[in-house]
């Protein structure tokens, strides 16, 4: 997982496309303990040439199956259209949303979403809805947090049995390596700048606009332009000089193990950020040139959770 | 794998429980002992106020709670074994389920225990068959069926659970659903001749009925009830009620006071010489206990698998333990002209030191009158000219019964005036015995039956009039021919001795009641016939109607066969349904998205229109600008305020033009 997948931009996580699911209905051991109770009472009916015991029982024996079937029904339309994942740091919590999706014509009740150990709130989904669901999972290593294989189940309508839809999707949360480190950012090379000390490219005076590029910071859409369709244009700025600084992997060989170093690297990475710093960042085999926004930001941050395999 | 979520007893959910067990013991509360349904009502309560007001429940952070819960269990098991000796047996049982089921509810804190405990419901509705199959009590059990099937949505939905009608609403399409399947498999599952295992002792109701020994008071006793021997209904003509005389029991010993059956006898059934209409008719007849089954005096053909014995009664060969209809043939006037020396003889016995008068009395009527028909005229006579009363609260008789009635007390039932008759008649050296059974009956229009009633008892006598063979005279109709031409209630008025009967007779002079009366009382036969009685006999009948052998081995196969093919049906049909499409707003914009798609940007399932928009417009600049408008349009139409049909056509053109 070396390769820093540049189309990652945040919250646009990999999605992939809706599958056709299969409904598994089963009874789950309430259905057996009734099935159980079920066969006492048939036992007892047939001993004591009870008819009324009997149209009980075979109506209750009735109602067990069609428990079931209304258990399919209630599955049936709903629909995992995918899942995804907003990058965290180590230490968070990976949120995913999972989009379930109900296309029959009939509400589907007592949804719950579970994946690996976690299982949601119960939901329902009215007729052609749609629902987000969440999902959280502790991010404990830097790279790549699969999702574990969904599984949709409900216990409509008399809880003795189980529906249950799976789903296996593609989506993943990227896990940033946890931004700490004491150092202070490195010494900028250009003097003027270090001089200004880090003057802030603020976002203080609007300069025109000019055509969207991919990567540009979504803060700097010009939303009005495009509402009166004109386009996707960004805002540009005239703010201070803007610095830059170099933040390189191999300054850093004298601290700690990789995973450190890492911490550093996205700790300075924040701190430039924030400080509105153009900076660079280079991996030894991966070199991000300089630059400065949230796409920017997103860009490094990948790089680093994806570099390397993780100790 | 799943993790299963543990899913709390919300205040709605306990309540749905708590009340449909309710309903469930209030259907036993006719039976069971009136501190069992209390307890369990206290149980309720208990559960209920701590759902509400947080009163501690039973648990182990409680101890003396706790420990009381245990004493409780103790208790209960103690109390119904003091009470019923035991707790085998069905009432007993009973008790113990419904005090164990509340105390249940105390502890009942997840899921498991809520299932448990609804499924333990069920399973005490059933036990209530046991008392009663009657249509109310069928209808009500249904009821709960919903309801506790309500009380599983609720708890597979707590979300939900306060929507009472909806769970109910699905309760009721579940069973709805359900019962094409009941149907088959009531029909069609194979029902055993015999029990599996031995019943418990109390496992039949006391039925009420003739029994073969009758004493001073023993139909005095039966007339108190209201409950149905049998029904009748005749298939063409039918007699007029005074012909009804359905024969039971042939009384011959006497020891003064009790009358018996005489000894069994192998003998065949003696000729019966018949004249006049033969009436054909089918009688569902009660439970009995009693080896025997009634027939109209004097059958000419027999149900299969009876035979009439020497003293023309019908035997059953075995007690009649569930009821039974069966079909017969008779002839009101007929006789029967066969009797050996050893059964006249039996016909004279008297014991020897009994009923003095009646004895010197019946002898002087012999000495005056030499022909058999002119004692027992004279005898008839008495009974007319005397002042005697037909009454079924006779004052008390003290010293000899016979005596002390005719020519003491002088009033009397039935059973009073055929002994005293019989009396007199073997004294004066005519046999005579006493037949019990019922005569006549009510008819009921709305189901063209007749309901015989064990109040319509009653005892005749026939006596051996040599050339003329059995005679049947009956001595009561000397005194109250009402009794015999129009039934027991025209003879004795104010016949219901309790209040609720009295209520009852008071507002059958209404006769639209007495119509409403009539029609229950045929759907109730209905009822019987069609669903109480259905078993292994009818069930057989039925197959051979159709030329099937109903062995349990094709039974088992139809039955898998016929539910497979309704379940497959019935699956079909509720899963039937399309997928929704939405409206022209969404088909408008799905067809856009669609044309983008083609163009190679199809529109990822999480986006939202606006997302998608700059997307594809960034991408493909020449159409960013339609995008954009179309995109525009959409979210107007969609999510504008006041969006109009206008909006959705203006978005259906642009949609339509846009070629990206």
């Amino acid at each position: 997982m070396a390769s820093a997948t540049a189309a990652g931009v945040r919250g646009r996580a990999e999605v992939s496309p809706p599958p056709r699911i299969a409904v598994r209905v089963l009874p789950n051991r309430y259905g057996w303990l009734m099935l159980l109770v079920l066969g006492v009472m048939l036992l007892g009916s047939i001993n004591y040439n009870n008819n009324l015991g009997y149209a009980l029982t075979f109506l209750l024996m009735g109602v067990w199956v069609m428990a079931h079937v209304h258990g399919y029904r209630n599955l049936r339309g709903i629909e995992v259209l995918g899942a995804r994942a907003t990058p965290v740091f180590v230490g968070e919590e990976a949120v995913f949303e999972v989009f379930v999706c109900n296309s029959s014509a009939r509400a589907s009740h007592g949804l719950a979403i579970s994946a690996g150990m976690v299982t949601t709130d119960m939901f329902e989904v009215a007729a052609g809805d749609s629902h987000t669901a969440r999902l959280s999972f502790p991010a404990q290593r830097r790279g790549v947090l699969p999702l574990p294989p969904v599984t949709i189940a409900s216990g409509f309508p008399l809880a003795i049995g189980t529906a249950r839809i799976g789903w296996r999707g593609e989506a993943s949360a990227t896990v940033y390596p946890h931004p700490a480190g004491a150092l202070p950012l490195p010494e900028t090379d250009d003097p003027a700048a270090a001089a200004a000390g880090y003057a802030l490219s603020g976002d203080t005076d609007f300069a025109g606009l000019r055509a969207y590029r991919t990567g540009d910071s979504l803060r700097q859409i010009a939303w009005k332009a495009l509402a009166r369709e004109r386009g996707l244009h960004v805002k540009r700025f005239a703010g201070g000089v803007a610095a830059q600084v170099e933040l390189r992997l191999r300054d850093l060989r004298f601290i700690g193990d990789p995973e450190t170093q890492l911490s550093q690297l996205a700790r300075w990475v924040m701190d430039a950020e924030r400080a509105g710093i153009s900076y660079s960042l280079d991996l030894d085999h991966v070199l991000l040139p300089a630059g400065v926004g949230e796409a920017h930001r997103e860009f490094c941050l990948q790089a680093l959770a994806h570099y390397g395999p993780p100790s | 794998m799943t993790a299963t979520r543990r899913i709390e007893l919300t205040r709605p959910v306990v309540a749905w429980l708590a009340v449909s067990l309710l309903m469930v013991v209030l259907l036993h509360a006719r039976q069971q002992p009136l501190w069992v349904c209390g307890g369990f009502l206290a149980l309720v309560l208990w559960r209920i106020l701590h759902a509400w007001r947080g009163v501690p429940l039973p648990t182990r952070d409680h101890r003396m709670l706790w420990l009381l819960k245990h004493a409780l269990a103790i208790g209960i098991f103690w109390v119904v074994y003091r009470r019923f000796g035991g707790v085998i047996g069905r009432d007993a049982g009973i008790s113990l389920l419904i005090l164990l089921i509340g105390l249940k509810l105390l502890e009942m804190k997840s899921q498991r225990e809520f299932v448990l405990v609804a499924l333990l419901g069920f399973f005490l509705l059933v036990t209530a068959f046991f008392y009663s199959q009657s249509i109310p009590v069928a209808v009500y059990a249904l009821a709960c069926v919903a309801a506790l099937l309500g009380s599983m949505v609720a708890m597979a939905l707590p979300a939900r659970a306060r929507a009472v009608g909806a769970n109910l609403r699905l309760a009721g399409t579940l069973m709805l659903q359900a019962a094409p399947l009941m149907l088959i498999a009531f029909v069609l599952f194979p029902r055993p001749g015999s029990p599996l295992w031995t019943l418990p002792k109390d496992a039949r109701h006391a039925v009420s009925g003739l029994s073969e020994e009758m004493s001073p008071g023993e139909l005095t006793r039966l007339t108190m009830s209201d409950a149905v021997a049998f029904r009748a209904a005749f298939s063409t003509n039918r007699p007029s009620v005074a012909e009804m005389y359905w024969r039971g029991p042939v009384l011959v010993k006497t020891d003064g006071r009790t009358w018996t059956p005489g000894e069994p006898s192998d003998r065949p059934a003696p000729a019966i010489t018949a004249q006049g209409v033969r009436y054909s008719y089918s009688i569902t007849l009660e439970p009995t206990d009693r080896p025997w089954i009634y027939a109209l005096e004097h059958p000419s053909s027999l149900p299969r698998g009876t035979r009439l014995s020497r003293d023309l009664r019908v035997l059953s060969g075995r007690p009649i333990t569930d009821r039974i209809r069966y079909s017969a043939e008779s002839y009101t006037q007929a006789w029967v002209a066969e009797a050996d020396s050893e059964e006249l003889r039996a016909a004279l016995q008297l014991p020897p030191d009994a009923h003095p008068r009646a004895q010197a009395l019946a002898r002087q009527w012999r000495r005056e009158d030499r022909s058999d028909e002119g004692v027992v005229r004279r005898a008839l006579q008495r009974f007319r000219d005397e002042p005697f009363v037909y009454t079924l609260s006779p004052r008390e008789i003290h010293g000899d019964p016979v005596d002390g009635f005719l020519f003491g007390t002088r009033q009397g039932f039935c059973e009073h005036y055929a002994s005293a008759f019989t009396v007199l008649m073997r004294a004066a050296q005519i046999p005579a015995r006493i037949v019990t059974g019922y005569q006549g009956g009510e008819y009921n229009p709305v189901g063209d039956y007749y309901i015989v009633r064990q109040r319509d008892a009653h005892a005749w006598v026939e006596v051996w009039l040599g050339h003329r063979g059995w005679v049947r005279v009956d001595p009561t109709a000397a005194v109250a021919p009402a009794r015999v031409q129009r039934g027991i209630d025209q003879a004795l008025p104010g016949l219901g001795a309790t209040v609720g009967e009295a209520a009852a007779d008071l507002a059958v002079d209404f006769a639209a009641w007495r119509e409403l009366r009539y029609a229950y009382d045929a759907l109730n036969n209905r009822w019987n016939h069609w669903v109480i009685s259905y078993n292994a006999r009818r069930q057989s009948a039925m197959f051979d109607e159709f030329g099937l052998r109903a062995d349990w081995r094709a039974l088992a196969l139809l039955l898998g066969a016929a539910l497979l093919l309704a379940g497959t049906l019935l699956v079909a049909w509720s899963l039937r349904g399309r997928r929704v499409h939405g409206d022209a707003i969404a088909r408008a914009y799905r067809r856009f998205c669609t044309k983008l798609a083609r163009r190679g940007h199809p529109r990822a399932p999480h986006e939202g229109p606006m997302d998608y928009a700059r997307r594809v417009g960034a991408a493909l600049p020449a159409a960013a600008a339609d995008i954009a408008r179309i995109t525009g349009l959409y979210a107007r139409a969609r999510y504008g305020p006041g969006s109009s049909g206008a909006d959705a056509q203006a978005l259906r053109s642009a949609v339509r033009r846009f070629a990206p």
